[in-house]
């Protein structure tokens, strides 16, 4: 039994081709039957993100099998295959296997480490599974893939870190606060990006959302969004003494906030911590505010260093995801030769 | 002393000095494991200490803490005292990287030390010395304790205020909360020399009829009392906390150290573990 893979991904195919070429949950269920009605494919399974579509089968002849998978993808997509196999990667056996091992541990993903790569590959399994369309070969392949994907979830820190802006400012909101729900969240400028920041903070427990903006309406519109209350522009200070993160993203040409105008909140609000979120460009919030006791002040450069950094360490971390992998296809081959040969010999009984 | 009793003190030692280890792993790894058996072994540590301290306690008759080596023994067993109801209420076990090398090196220290009970006189020999010396070793502890939150507060401050990421920038907990807790270790430790303090005078005016002798250890404990009388007073009247309560409870911590080394050694008085 050969262990195929037909399939593209972000890195060899564009989104044009990517959109094309994708399995909706409805159409799934028709394609694993359909594929599975070829003689020679023996098993089916199919992962379609929407990063990558690629289709697993165990065939009993490997040539047969890659014409078979051609011959589905041109007729279900209804495209010719000229012109679209140089998007296409078509693996074998060990290679499949160990491509699979990296997907499931999100190697092979976009952004390196994140989670939801490899709840798609248990969905596709238990959805192949449900469609009758798996045999021993691919159902013990997937089973391992699983747990290799958990393997290098635990025994590596590859998911850990924010690697975008925003995830970065509340990974660093939870270095100065000891919990988020009981915080305040003040937002200057109704901008998408403070906007996007507010969101994530609040599906972290924040809970009390004030808005400021220029024009109050704008304003009001966001702060009806989080359940939250709208200020005009001149009461910025008066909520700053009340609220623990601010997050400012105006387009203001000079600075919104002073740090003479910080100094002065401090010392009413008892010295509480502040935390300022700057990404405003050019800059909302001045610099020296940085320098005032308690008070920590990150602009859209320095939470790009934060993710950065967490994208380096993530690349390490890949690196000895790669060994657990590695190690792993060997071991998994040795199974499958083992089954393969086992089943040789019930043959010759 | 028995030969036997040494030989269960180095293994304390080998004890604390493995659970240190564990904890040191855990903080570069972050992997709970290690945290979990780093905890493990230095709650085992602090029974069979107990259990040492007991059998002289039993053998000797008196709760004595006459020599310097019964006074670290102590010392090492509450601070491992408070540090496990601490770490057992906050469920986490960074701060165990901290506290276990101290815990290390007073028992370590103490293993070099002539163990021999020195006896005490008759004048002193009352109930009261039980109660003053545990409850000023239970201030003891807190504040070292408060000590390690605030060196980690310093830290921590430092990687968030100079906006560079190192990796030990996810392994301390939040500043808040180390804030929090090294607040709390003061209050408590200042609550416990108060009382300590008291009981001294209590136990001095029992011995001497006076309550208070002017000993070098008395002063310093007074200095001791007032600066985290000063800290207790900048952080309820004048909204001192983060790195200015941090940076004092790091001099109190010096101070205790001298209150209950230096003096000792430099100052002999009354309360000298040294004096002939």
């Amino acid at each position: 039994m050969n262990i195929q893979l037909l399939g593209l991904n972000h890195k060899s195919a564009p989104i044009e081709i990517r959109e094309k070429i994708a399995f909706s949950d409805s159409k799934l269920d028709v394609a694993l039957k359909e594929l599975k009605k070829y003689e020679g494919i023996e098993e089916v399974l199919i992962l379609s993100t929407c990063n990558r579509t690629e289709i697993y089968v165990a065939s009993s002849d490997c040539s047969r099998g890659a014409d078979c998978l051609w011959d589905f993808i041109c007729r279900s997509m209804e495209l010719q295959e000229e012109g679209l196999r140089k998007y296409f990667y078509l693996l074998n056996n060990k290679k499949a296997i160990k491509h699979l091992f990296q997907v499931a541990s999100s190697l092979d993903s976009m952004i390196i480490g994140e989670t939801q790569i490899f709840g798609q590959v248990k969905d596709a399994y238990f959805k192949a599974r449900q469609a009758n369309s798996l045999g021993r070969t691919l159902d013990s392949i997937f089973e391992e893939a699983i747990r290799v994907g958990k393997k290098v979830r635990t025994q590596t820190q590859i998911g850990k870190g924010a690697i975008s802006t925003s995830t970065a400012a509340i990974e660093l909101a939870r270095k100065i606060f000891e919990t988020l729900e009981d915080k305040k969240v003040l937002i200057i400028g109704a901008g998408k990006i403070g906007e996007l920041t507010v969101k994530n903070l609040s599906s972290r427990g924040i809970k009390t959302v004030i808005v400021a903006n220029r024009t109050l309406v704008k304003a009001q519109e966001l702060a009806q969004r989080f359940c939250g209350e709208a200020i005009n522009f001149e009461s910025i200070l008066d909520y700053m003494r009340l609220s623990d993160i601010i997050i400012s993203s105006t387009s203001a040409p000079h600075f919104v906030i002073t740090a003479q105008d910080v100094a002065k909140v401090m010392r009413s609000r008892n010295s509480a911590p502040l935390f300022f979120i700057d990404l405003g460009l050019p800059r909302n919030i001045d610099p020296d505010t940085n320098g005032l006791e308690n008070v920590y002040l990150y602009n859209i450069d320095d939470l790009a260093q934060v993710s950065n950094a967490n994208i380096n360490q993530r690349r390490n971390e890949a690196q000895k995801a790669q060994q657990i992998v590695d190690s792993c296809v060997e071991a998994a081959i040795k199974n499958i030769n083992l089954e393969s040969a086992q089943q040789e010999e019930s043959v010759l009984k | 002393m028995a030969f036997s009793y040494q030989i269960f003190f180095n293994l304390l030692v080998f004890i604390y000095g493995l659970s240190a280890i564990g904890y040191f792993i855990f903080f570069i790894t972050q992997k709970q494991k290690f945290g979990f058996c780093a905890f493990v072994l230095v709650l085992s540590g602090w029974i069979l200490q107990a259990g040492l301290l007991a059998y002289r306690w039993l053998v000797f008759k008196s709760f004595a803490v006459s020599n310097l080596y019964e006074s670290l023994n102590f010392f090492a067993w509450i601070i491992v005292l408070v540090y496990l109801i601490s770490e057992f209420r906050q469920k986490q076990w960074t701060d165990g990287v901290f506290v276990l090398p101290l815990v290390v090196s007073l028992a370590a220290y103490a293993a070099t030390l002539n163990s021999d009970l020195r006896p005490l006189p008759a004048v002193l020999k009352s109930p009261w010395m039980a109660v003053h010396v545990t409850l000023c070793f239970l201030s003891y502890a807190c504040f070292t304790l408060a000590f390690c939150f605030a060196v980690m507060y310093v830290w921590q401050e430092k990687e968030l205020k100079s906006r560079k990421v190192d990796g030990f920038f996810f392994r301390l907990p939040a500043l808040e909360f180390l804030d929090r807790l090294g607040y709390r270790a003061v209050v408590f430790g200042f609550i416990f020399l108060s009382l300590g303090i008291v009981s001294g005078s209590i136990w001095a005016q029992k011995a001497w009829g006076v309550f208070w002798n002017w000993d070098p250890k008395e002063t310093w404990s007074l200095v001791m009392w007032l600066l985290y009388l000063v800290y207790l007073h900048g952080r309820l009247m004048s909204g001192w906390r983060g790195k200015k309560s941090a940076y004092l409870s790091i001099i109190g911590f010096a101070v205790m150290l001298f209150t209950y080394l230096g003096v000792s050694f430099l100052l002999p008085g009354l309360h000298s573990y040294l004096s002939k």
